[in-house]
């Protein structure tokens, strides 16, 4: 069974718009949520700071764009937007929902930036809202969403691992490299990536990175970078979307505009 | 597999089971990697593993110190690093076992049924076994700390005694 990205925006009358789904049916939508921060910045400055359990943030957000489905949130950093659309694209497959609202979300704070800091890791970071729905029907088809991880490092990714995911994705997608119209970099300069893409395609591929556009929006990243690049016109017809994130985990998106 | 540990007792249980390998990892990786690794090794059987587990509040007691540093203008990599919950699968991965997926997931109590729905999608495609948890520190004192886990099969599944 195939799943497409249905829609992709950063606010949700867009998305509702685009989506095109009937309003009975979308009021019953559930909705998975990816963040690394949660509602963290909210309390922060507190001295005895009370902190929510980040699924409160989750049902505000499914609220907000009005679905009133079951709620679901994950964490894995960077890439917990794309952990959602796994987690989602599980539950389809599985047969237990049709449709799914996928967040990922990042809401300003100072802990995310000190954190980075202390690490040594100059990050430009941004904050983001990006919102999919994923069904059996739309524009861009989900080829297939393979998931590597650098067990040598939590905060790098090896060119190797990197290949491998890409890999992986093509194999999945039983794509050719060569099938391959656009790669959305995980970073704008990262060697390694640079690397695997020059040991992967004889010929590399048009590449775009969005962080010079929205930062790195950490655990938004995913589903606010589909926004931007599906939300324009792609005269490309297979796009390879790379992210990768803070634990050692690369995931590699196949997208495929359908017919 | 219904782990109490007593927060006193914490340091000296992780040391009895990992040596030293667990002593920059926060107390939710701790509990986390203590009770899956105990919930596995009861259990016979081999295969291709998978990890899902949730919490209310996951890694609470490491943001609650890191927000303390980042008040006094000292954060620490490793009390940052403790923040993010989902570490702990790699951690399992480097000195428990393999595993060919993971997750962690926020979820509302008498919401696991989404936790038991995820699990059989993965038995249906790339585990053959998955563990199943939920972690949630003590954030008072006398309370003890809890690590609760069962293991699915493909073909059968155990369920806690």
């Amino acid at each position: 069974m195939s799943f497409f990205i249905r829609a992709a925006a950063m606010e949700a009358s867009t998305l509702r718009s685009r989506a095109g789904i009937d309003p009975e049916e979308w009021k019953s939508l559930p909705c998975i949520v990816g963040s690394s921060s949660y509602a963290i910045g909210r309390v922060e400055a507190d001295a005895e700071p009370l902190l929510a359990p980040p699924i409160e943030l989750a049902h505000e957000l499914a609220s907000g764009f009005g679905a009133a489905g079951p709620v679901l949130a994950t964490a894995s950093a960077c890439t917990s937007g794309l952990s959602a659309l796994q987690l989602a694209l599980d539950l389809m497959q599985a047969g237990a929902w049709r449709h799914a609202l996928v967040l990922g979300v990042e809401l300003p704070n100072r802990l995310s930036a000190a954190g980075f800091a202390s690490l040594g890791l100059g990050l430009k970071l941004g904050t983001a809202l990006g919102a999919l729905v994923v069904s059996s029907e739309g524009a861009w088809r989900i080829a297939a969403l393979a998931w590597q991880t650098d067990p040598a490092s939590l905060t790098g990714i090896a060119a190797a691992t990197m290949k491998a995911a890409m890999q992986d994705a093509l194999s999945r997608s039983a794509w050719r490299p060569a099938d391959v119209g656009l790669v959305k970099l995980q970073a704008e300069s990262d060697p390694a990536e640079r690397q695997a893409l020059a040991s992967l395609f004889p010929s590399i591929p048009k590449t775009i990175s969005l962080r010079g556009r929205i930062g790195h929006t950490l655990g938004a990243s995913g589903p606010a970078e589909l926004a931007l690049l599906l939300g324009e016109p792609r005269p490309e017809r297979r796009i390879l979307f790379n992210l990768s994130g803070f634990g050692g985990q690369i995931a590699c998106l196949a997208l495929e505009r359908a017919a | 597999m219904e782990l109490r540990i007593a927060p006193a007792e914490l340091r000296s249980r992780v040391h009895a089971r990992f040596g030293d390998r667990l002593r920059r990892a926060g107390t939710f990786a701790q509990l986390t990697l203590l009770g899956a690794a105990a919930c596995l090794e009861a259990a016979p059987g081999s295969g291709t593993l998978g990890l899902l587990w949730t919490s209310s509040r996951g890694a609470f007691l490491a943001t609650r110190a890191a927000l303390a540093e980042l008040r006094s203008g000292e954060l620490m990599p490793y009390t940052f690093i403790a923040t993010q919950p989902h570490l702990a699968a790699p951690l399992f991965a480097q000195h428990v076992h393999p595993l060919a997926r993971s997750a962690f997931l926020y979820l509302e109590a008498g919401q696991e049924r989404w936790l038991d729905a995820l699990a059989r999608a993965w038995l249906s495609k790339d585990c053959r076994r998955v563990l199943l948890g939920r972690v949630e520190e003590s954030t008072a004192g006398a309370d003890a700390h809890r690590s609760d886990w069962r293991l699915l099969g493909a073909t059968s599944s155990s369920r806690p005694a």
